[in-house]
């Protein structure tokens, strides 16, 4: 039986989000998108979600402040970071770091 | 007198004798290009000729057209300019050229020339100058939210004012900590058009 992941795309960048999306339903993925990281926090605060994609560098709220808030509330979901910056030195070991722009085949090796 | 970059000779593609008049394309005030299917230029016009001249640049015939676009941009004009030639369609790309003193926009567009090469032509569509308040000035990129929004593909940044995005070399080579990296239209549509062909 295949399980189908639910993802979590949150982007401050309408396009980014659009592309991820697209490109992760292509492959299957049940896919929801955040155009904020409060947005984020109030979908992952009802349950579900199996995994976080994160941008990085977004108003208001870091990717990391999103992580260490899901963390808490959700310890089971698994957090990317996918960003045009270079790995933050505050970022957890655990935490996989993709490089923006989009190389789908890196995207797919660490969502699956 | 034509000056000495003009006196140069390049031959008149084949290919393109057939539809086209040399003189006329000599005549235009816009940039063009004779491409091989490689992407290999084999002729440029006038136009094209004093442009290289005025920047002091080498003459491009006989290189790749390809060379003067810097990764990841460069793989994006392989493919599409290979796709003008296996699907027979015009591309065409509007980009923001600007300099300190104007806000200019041109337009690319390549034309198969049946299977046997392509025709590229450059064209200024908008010319502005920019304003006393400088809109070209690295401040005027920052948006409301206090960051800039640059093209994680193309690298171009957004410009929250004139609603445009543009090439500045500076905030390439030195990534502000400020910056936030989308997706320009363009990079958009030719990412999805991309692996849209590739689906597992």
């Amino acid at each position: 039986m295949t399980v189908i992941l639910k993802v979590l795309i949150v982007d401050d960048d309408e396009l980014m989000r659009k592309v991820l999306a697209r490109l992760l339903k292509n492959y299957d993925f049940d896919v929801e998108t955040s155009a904020s990281g409060h947005d984020a926090l109030e979908r992952i605060t009802r349950g579900g979600v199996d995994l976080l994609l994160s941008d990085f560098i977004m108003p208001g709220f870091t990717g990391l402040d999103l992580i260490k808030q899901t963390r808490a509330l959700s310890p089971a979901t698994r957090c990317l970071i996918m960003s045009g910056q270079p790995r933050s030195l505050e970022a957890p070991e655990d935490v996989t770091w993709l490089s923006k722009p989009i190389d789908l085949d890196e995207l797919l090796k660490a969502v699956t | 007198m034509a000056p000495n970059s003009l006196a140069k000779k390049t031959v008149f593609p084949q290919f393109l004798q057939r539809e086209f008049d040399e003189a006329s394309l000599d005549d235009s005030r816009a940039s063009f290009a004779a491409l091989s299917p490689a992407g290999t230029i084999l002729w440029v016009n006038a136009a094209w000729k004093r442009r290289e001249a005025s920047l002091g640049a080498r003459p491009v015939v006989g290189t790749s057209y390809f060379d003067g676009i810097t990764p990841p941009l460069r793989e994006s004009f392989e493919d599409a300019f290979s796709e003008v030639l296996s699907n027979q369609e015009v591309f065409e790309l509007d980009y923001e050229c600007p300099t300190p003193e104007e806000q200019r926009t041109f337009r690319l567009r390549a034309l198969p020339i049946g299977h046997d090469g392509l025709l590229v032509e450059h064209t200024l569509v908008v010319s502005a100058p920019v304003d006393a308040r400088g809109e070209l000035g690295h401040t005027s990129y920052v948006d409301a939210d206090g960051l800039i929004k640059q093209c994680s593909n193309c690298r171009r940044v957004h410009h929250p004012v004139l609603k445009s995005w543009h090439f500045v070399p500076e905030l390439v080579a030195n990534t502000p900590k400020t910056i936030s990296h989308g997706l320009c239209p363009p990079c958009a549509g030719y990412i999805l058009t991309r692996h849209a062909r590739r689906r597992r």
